[in-house]
């Protein structure tokens, strides 16, 4: 999800905000009246690097961290039911970094 | 009228820009930017409209940076048959045959204007043979997705095509006296946009449940419920209940391609799952999925992919083709190539599944006259079949159906005489109808839009229902979908960001009952279609395409049933391209 916009680099271009494709920016004034990209919906960011990659001046860092709206596959209810309800639990495991997991392989 | 692209006026207090051409393209992706580059080269007022930026949107900018490269000296039988036997049935040589021989053509044409493919360094198209989606080798292209996305967007502008970004169509219809309104809003200017077109390509992308993949968060099914509401026809939606493989760390395409250089993914106990449920090396996606979603129902999760068996230079190369990926990746500070990690099944709907709006020909003719569907909003069967439409064909078939579509709205346009309209009574009740949702000022319900995109996600994603298929599971989940249906018709929205998501909950629940229908009507197991109770290939369906038609008004407060029925898929005018063919020069 996209993290911060640097008000002191950000010159106000709008190319961030015109090529987002989910409207995750919009255009603002600050307080001293300049106009600057500002995270106007943030949980709809899918972590996709464009405004990164059009911004001129480097003003955007975006995490590789999802927004929870984003759903791999979503925890089932028939799964519940059925006692295998997996798929929130291999997020959790899955995403609990750099601990991960070879080990599971060696044997 | 005609002297004016477009017009700025009021409707009931809210500002309005009119617009007026001959062809209209919804969608700025691969397909999209084709069709209007095509469109405006036979000298029609071209306008692409884009829900993000044209050039920078749907799937297409974030594609693997792969295309089919089929030249005339390749051995194209053992191609076909192997392609055959991958798609499960269902696709048709012809078609596979036409959309590689044209694809090939266009990628010259495209070359010799500048695009960014890979090159040799005499500056040639550098062809190389790579292992993907079950074949061990498929020859292709290698290009920058987003910078190829870019130029294609130059080259709709050199061909005189004009541009609306970040403006979504939400109505399309078709007027008594010909041609099309298509009415919508810019989303940023919080303004209405109304569209009088000659002809239309639908190429607004298909359905992926606003899946796990870069890119295909926002497609939705936009393309198939613009194609509904105009009067089209769905085919092959069974098949939309594609899962490609994702990394849980960050989710990552190119599983397939990782897969067929050695990657290995293993359950619980180490077990490699392929071998398991005894699926040869390399395996197509649809195969895939089915291991590891039974490994993870039977309890033998998680399962991790062990890349650690994949050349470094193969790895180099990967990376090239999902840059963006590898970027995303790299920031997790994991070596996922040294360390393996958890991987999940990431639901992807019609977008490696090969359902979307019927076309009746390969140049994407409809149903509706002067209607036409390209890119993944079309149903690509003849293509596809039953299996997996993955990168390299997807790529292959966006470009090449994008222009064969735009040749053909050309020729319809130059068919069709309008005559110049204001705010008639039609146009009146489309922009109705768009800001109905609308009601500023009053209290977000944006609380209400997140919890149906999580029932509607639920119903269509969880396995239980939609992978591992019977009557009464799909039957159960298509009940929910009519109270879901309800509730986002007495859900209001404070915002023209939230009126977006609101037009998406639209479409993706149309998706998924047309996908429900269909699923519940072909009583046999093929490709990504899986049935609990008919677990065999049925001989008899092996040409049968199933076609699902609405019951009621698709833009009504009832949530439509679909019909379905079958058409034998051997009609040789299915492979017609002719507006290709006799339009190209």
């Amino acid at each position: 999800m996209i993290e911060r916009v640097d008000a002191d680099r950000c010159i106000g271009c709008t190319l961030c905000v015109k090529v987002c494709p989910v409207d995750v920016l919009r255009m603002a004034l600050d307080t001293s009246g300049r106009s600057k990209a500002v995270i106007a919906y943030p949980e709809e960011c899918q972590s996709c690097f464009l405004c990164e990659i059009y911004c001129p001046t480097d003003a955007l860092y975006v995490s590789p961290d999802r927004s929870p709206l984003h759903a791999v596959w979503p925890p089932s209810d028939t799964a519940a039911a059925r006692g295998t309800s997996l798929p929130t639990a291999l997020l959790r495991e899955g995403t609990s970094g750099t601990t991960a997991p070879g080990h599971r392989l060696a044997g | 009228m005609t002297r004016h692209w477009r017009q700025a006026g009021t409707w009931h207090g809210y500002s309005l820009d009119q617009a007026f051409c001959d062809v209209l393209i919804i969608g700025g992706g691969f397909a999209g930017l084709l069709a209007a580059r095509a469109a405006a080269r036979q000298s029609m007022r071209t306008l692409v409209v884009s829900k993000g930026f044209a050039g920078a949107d749907g799937v297409s900018a974030f594609a693997g940076g792969v295309v089919l490269y089929l030249l005339p000296e390749d051995d194209r039988e053992a191609f076909q048959i192997e392609h055959s036997r991958l798609s499960e049935g269902l696709s048709h040589p012809e078609a596979v045959r036409r959309v590689a021989e044209a694809n090939m053509q266009l990628l010259g044409e495209l070359t010799d204007a500048g695009a960014p493919v890979e090159r040799t360094p005499e500056g040639r198209p550098r062809r190389r043979w790579l292992p993907a989606a079950g074949r061990r080798y498929v020859p292709r292209l290698g290009f920058p997705s987003t910078e190829l996305a870019r130029f294609l967007r130059q080259e709709a502008l050199r061909a005189g095509a004009r541009v609306l970004d970040q403006t979504i169509i939400t109505r399309l219809q078709r007027t008594p006296n010909g041609g099309f309104w298509a009415v919508g809003f810019r989303r940023q200017e919080g303004m209405l946009v109304a569209i009088r077109a000659k002809a239309v390509v639908l190429a607004a992308g298909g359905c992926s449940w606003r899946g796990a993949h870069m890119g295909q968060h926002n497609v939705l099914g936009e393309g198939l419920a613009l194609g509904l509401d105009a009067g089209a026809r769905f085919l092959g939606m069974e098949f939309c209940t594609s899962y490609l493989a994702t990394c849980s760390l960050f989710d990552t395409h190119g599983q397939d391609v990782l897969a067929a250089l050695g990657g290995r993914l293993r359950n619980r106990v180490g077990e490699d799952i392929l071998e398991r449920h005894g699926i040869e090396h390399p395996a197509p996606p649809h195969l895939t999925a089915f291991a590891m979603l039974t490994e993870l129902r039977a309890g033998r999760g998680p399962i991790h992919f062990d890349l650690r068996g994949v050349p470094p230079a193969a790895r180099e190369d990967w990376e090239t083709q999902f840059h963006l990926v590898a970027r995303g990746l790299h920031r997790t500070g994991v070596d996922i190539f040294e360390h393996p990690v958890v991987w999940l099944p990431g639901f992807t709907g019609s977008i490696a599944g090969g359902g979307g709006v019927r076309t009746l020909d390969l140049a994407g003719t409809t149903e509706v006259p002067g209607l036409f569907a390209a890119g993944d909003a079309a149903a690509r069967l003849a293509l596809v079949g039953a299996g997996s439409g993955i990168t390299f064909l997807n790529v292959a078939w966006a470009l090449v159906s994008g222009h064969w579509a735009g040749l053909a709205a050309a020729r319809h346009a130059a068919g069709e005489e309008l005559s110049a309209t204001g705010v008639d009574e039609l146009l009146r009740g489309l922009l109705e109808t768009t800001v109905r949702p609308l009601c500023e000022p009053a209290p977000a319900q944006t609380g209400t839009l997140d919890q149906l995109l999580r029932h509607t996600q639920m119903l269509a994603v969880d396995p239980e229902r939609n992978f591992f298929r019977t009557p009464e599971r799909l039957q159960e989940a298509d009940a929910q979908l009519d109270a879901c249906w309800e509730r986002l018709h007495s859900t209001t929205v404070n915002d023209w960001h939230n009126l977006g998501r609101w037009y998406e909950l639209r479409a993706m629940m149309l998706a998924t009952r047309a996908m429900f229908h269909s699923a519940l009507a072909r009583q046999e197991t093929r490709g990504w279609h899986r049935r609990l109770d008919y677990p065999e290939r049925d001989p008899a369906l092996e040409k049968v395409w199933l076609v699902a038609e609405p019951t009621s008004d698709p833009s009504g407060e009832r949530l439509p049933d679909f019909t379905v029925w079958p058409v034998e898929l051997d009609e040789p005018e299915a492979f017609r391209a002719t507006a290709c063919e006799e339009g190209a020069a």
